[in-house]
């Protein structure tokens, strides 16, 4: 091949295949960059504070998971490093202690909070320190009045929350919202506050939401204690309640989108008798 | 690591492919840089389907680069449930009536044999990319309600991360691959303007607002 014709084929994908390489280095650079540093016990209760403290206590007492004092002694450390990395993966596995954890805690099942291995190791080193810690302040916030009306309005959308977190319809549906109800990406909400052990608990999981769609949403925009007790009081209204049928609430919805379609079908078809009908036969008029 | 590739890895090369692309074809085949219509071909199935489809792709469109762009305006738009179930079910709608028009540009390129001289490969994947499109959007919409909220706090600060060049997808990595799916979609679409009549959606002539008037004159009285 010419060298010159070698060059002219070059031109064009070479400019393309560089940019894409000089793109993938950047993406390595990127992932090395992002890669969490070693931690301590110290860390290890930031992590908790963080993604545990709103189901677990040490020492505190059982909220919606069990209370952790001296976990380290009484489960064997690599069947703890394995669960804390992936409690999902072990619950579809049928772990017996697994299992038997579900089946305690009313079936909430322990969240994949994608800890990485230095933010498991840091877990446990903290975990190895028996000593009990004060219960989060989550659990105190329970002390302020909910307003169930005022909770419905933050569930809903119709009021904001403080910090600008998303409105609960858009993922959670709940009984008594008028269909097609709430959102369907989540769970329904009927019939929580029994699940995560009363109001306490429950108030102590809205105060961190350690679920791992929810975390990146929640995390700089905190629900205040207020809004946490109206919240829950608003869920407390449907505790008894029997959950909305999901299928119907979809299939509602789903028959309101073809209502939808008819009327635009119906525009579609004036317009169309409309204008370009008119408009044809003239040109063809004209062309003949 | 599969979510990196698809997610960050992936945007960044559809849209370097389109940017690069695009320019190229405007330099060096500038004449193919329209949509290539077959409208001479045929008029009556097209000016159903495309009419029908331009408005309600572009209305979708345009609902979601606003809620990207204001997710503050759009938020407050959807506060309620009423508000926001109309705006749901009028996108829901509009999403049925944009894939009819999809499924009539594919039986209009099937059975019409004029049209179907004319129609290339491009044109093949093109549809198909935009079906597919539109059907994971009616199913995203349908089977995890409600889209229009949760979209404002999952896709957008993912999309926006890409935009400040600090890409994030711990917002977007836990949800269903059906959605996942869609997102990927949006960015395959992205990548296919250059290389398929998609193109002419850079020609819109916006300097029609600013050239001087032009007075039509017909030689006979029109009837």
């Amino acid at each position: 091949m010419h060298l010159h014709a070698l060059f002219r084929y070059l031109n064009r994908w070479a400019v393309l295949a560089l940019l894409g390489g000089a793109f993938l280095l950047l993406q390595a650079a990127w992932l090395v960059h992002a890669a969490p540093p070693r931690q301590s016990a110290e860390e290890g209760k930031a992590i908790f504070e963080r993604l545990c403290a709103s189901c677990h206590t040490i020492g505190g007492g059982d909220l919606a998971g069990p209370d952790l004092l001296g976990v380290a002694e009484k489960r064997d450390p690599e069947w703890l490093e394995h669960w804390l990395a992936e409690p999902d993966v072990m619950l579809a596995q049928g772990d017996p202690i697994a299992t038997e954890l579900l089946r305690q805690y009313n079936n909430i099942p322990m969240p994949n909070q994608n800890l990485t291995l230095s933010e498991i190791d840091a877990l446990l080193a903290y975990l190895g320190v028996t000593q009990p810690s004060l219960p989060s302040p989550q659990v105190q916030a329970a002390a302020v009045v909910g307003n169930a009306q005022a909770g419905k309005d933050l569930f809903t959308g119709a009021a904001r929350f403080a910090n600008g977190g998303t409105a609960c319809i858009a993922c959670h549906d709940m009984a008594g919202l008028a269909a097609p109800g709430g959102g369907s990406l989540g769970l329904d909400l009927t019939g929580v506050v029994t699940r995560y052990g009363g109001e306490a608990g429950l108030s102590a999981v809205l105060g961190t939401i350690p679920f791992p769609t929810m975390l990146p949403i929640y995390t700089t925009r905190p629900l205040t204690p207020q809004e946490q007790a109206d919240l829950v009081a608003f869920l407390q209204t449907a505790d008894a309640a029997a959950p909305p049928n999901r299928t119907g609430r979809t299939l509602v919805q789903g028959i309101l989108a073809f209502a939808a379609l008819d009327v635009f079908l119906i525009l579609l078809f004036l317009w169309h008798r409309r204008l370009p009908q008119d408009r044809r036969r003239a040109l063809s008029r004209r062309a003949a | 690591m599969a979510d990196n590739v698809l997610f960050i890895a992936f945007p960044y090369a559809a849209v370097l492919v389109a940017v690069v692309m695009s320019v190229y074809r405007y330099i060096d085949h500038r004449f193919t840089y329209s949509s290539l219509s077959s409208q001479l071909l045929e008029r009556e199935q097209l000016s159903w389907s495309s009419v029908a489809w331009h408005y309600s792709i572009l209305a979708i469109l345009l609902a979601h680069v606003l809620a990207a762009l204001f997710p503050g305006f759009w938020g407050a738009l959807l506060g309620g449930q009423f508000r926001l179930y109309l705006m749901e079910i009028t996108g829901m709608g509009l999403a049925l009536v944009a894939i009819l028009s999809v499924l009539a540009f594919i039986w209009r390129r099937l059975t019409n044999p004029r049209v179907r001289a004319v129609t290339t490969r491009g044109d093949w994947v093109l549809l198909a990319a935009l079906l597919a499109q539109v059907v994971l959007g009616f199913l995203t919409a349908l089977l995890y309600r409600w889209g229009a909220v949760w979209y404002l706090h999952t896709a957008v600060p993912w999309l926006e991360s890409l935009v400040r060049l600090n890409p994030q997808i711990d917002a977007i990595a836990p949800l269903p691959w059906l959605i996942k799916l869609h997102f990927l979609g949006g960015f395959v679409i992205v990548a296919l303007i250059p290389f398929t009549r998609l193109v002419h959606a850079f020609t819109f002539p916006l300097s029609y607002v600013w050239r001087p008037y032009r007075v039509v004159v017909w030689n006979r009285r029109a009837h």
